[in-house]
């Protein structure tokens, strides 16, 4: 048996002697092609190379479309908005220079196109989730008594599925745009404060502190839901 | 021996959670939640809030995205060469 020590050419079963010779040949013949770094994509996008495009967009949409729809909360935005990012990226690719890495850039770039969407589309009556925020008496003990914290955990079980997406997409939708994007990128995207405050141009004590404050307001609102539901 | 209340515990969560806060923080923390049913439940509820909304909404990306935004950018990019 032969076995390469590339994790790339480790085989998954044992081969026979004659199978392990084909094997060998077409790995020595055709090996694996590197998988091109986005810098050196972007560098072959930017004469003009269209499958390095391609493939950045391969890369990224999936991404990009998921924080379009989580900041713009509308699925037919969100397609427009990761078009019009991978445009305006497409436009100044000759202008970028490396200081940032390839998808810290288009996440902020999504990021600004969603807001714009989301800004264009709210209701100017809408309630701000600020209003679910924790309240406390003066000596600093729980005065809200509309918010069941017991339940909140629970309100998978309590709210329909429909119904609750539609509930928390409008909630999340109401976070103040500087506590939205922070909560986005941290908590749904998963990703670093330190990842967070490079797309965010802030620094990482400040994303952890806008995060904390949008899952207050999130946790309210769940909270209040959950009770309206149980009572 | 510092001691807290509800509010200082829910303004620190996060660094006491993350056990960023000083351990005389963590420690006074621990000190009021064994008192305090309701802050029990107010940090289980906020350590679950992401993943709960996480998971209410997952988002699938339309099929053939990728597809649509490069046949986009061809077009526009013509666009831009005849214009």
């Amino acid at each position: 048996m032969i076995f390469l020590s590339h994790p790339a050419y480790a085989p998954t079963r044992v081969l026979s002697h004659s199978t392990d010779a084909r094997h060998l040949n077409r790995v020595v013949s055709h090996p694996p092609q590197p998988i091109p770094t986005d810098d050196a994509l972007v560098a072959r996008a930017r004469t003009g190379d269209r499958d390095a495009l391609g493939e950045l967009v391969a890369r990224y949409h999936e991404r990009a479309y998921r924080l379009a729809l989580r900041i713009s909360g509308n699925e037919q935005d969100a397609e427009d908005i990761v078009q019009n990012a991978f445009l305006q990226v497409c436009r100044k690719l000759g202008t970028f220079r490396g200081d940032a890495q390839f998808g810290t850039w288009l996440y902020r770039v999504t990021m600004n196109e969603a807001l714009m969407a989301q800004r264009a589309r709210q209701r100017d009556d809408a309630e701000s989730l600020e209003a679910y925020l924790p309240r406390f008496d003066e000596s600093g003990a729980h005065t809200r008594l509309d918010v069941d914290y017991a339940r909140a955990a629970d309100v998978e079980t309590l709210i329909d599925r429909e119904r609750l997406q539609r509930e928390v997409r409008s909630a999340v939708d109401r976070l103040p745009p500087i506590y939205r994007t922070a909560f986005v990128l941290c908590d749904l995207e998963e990703l670093s404060a330190p990842d967070a405050a490079k797309i965010l141009e802030i620094d990482a004590a400040a994303v952890r502190q806008r995060v904390h404050r949008a899952r207050l307001m999130m946790r309210g609102f769940l909270g209040r839901l959950a009770g309206s539901e149980s009572a | 021996m510092i001691a807290l209340m509800c509010r200082d515990v829910v303004e620190r969560l996060d660094d006491i959670l993350d056990n960023t806060a000083p351990a005389e923080v963590r420690h006074a923390a621990a000190v009021h939640l064994k008192a305090c049913p309701r802050c029990v439940e107010f940090v289980r509820a906020y350590g679950e809030t992401p993943s709960i909304v996480r998971r209410v909404l997952t988002a699938q990306t339309p099929s053939n995205l990728a597809v649509r935004v490069r046949e986009f950018l061809r077009r526009e990019a013509a666009r831009e060469r005849d214009s």
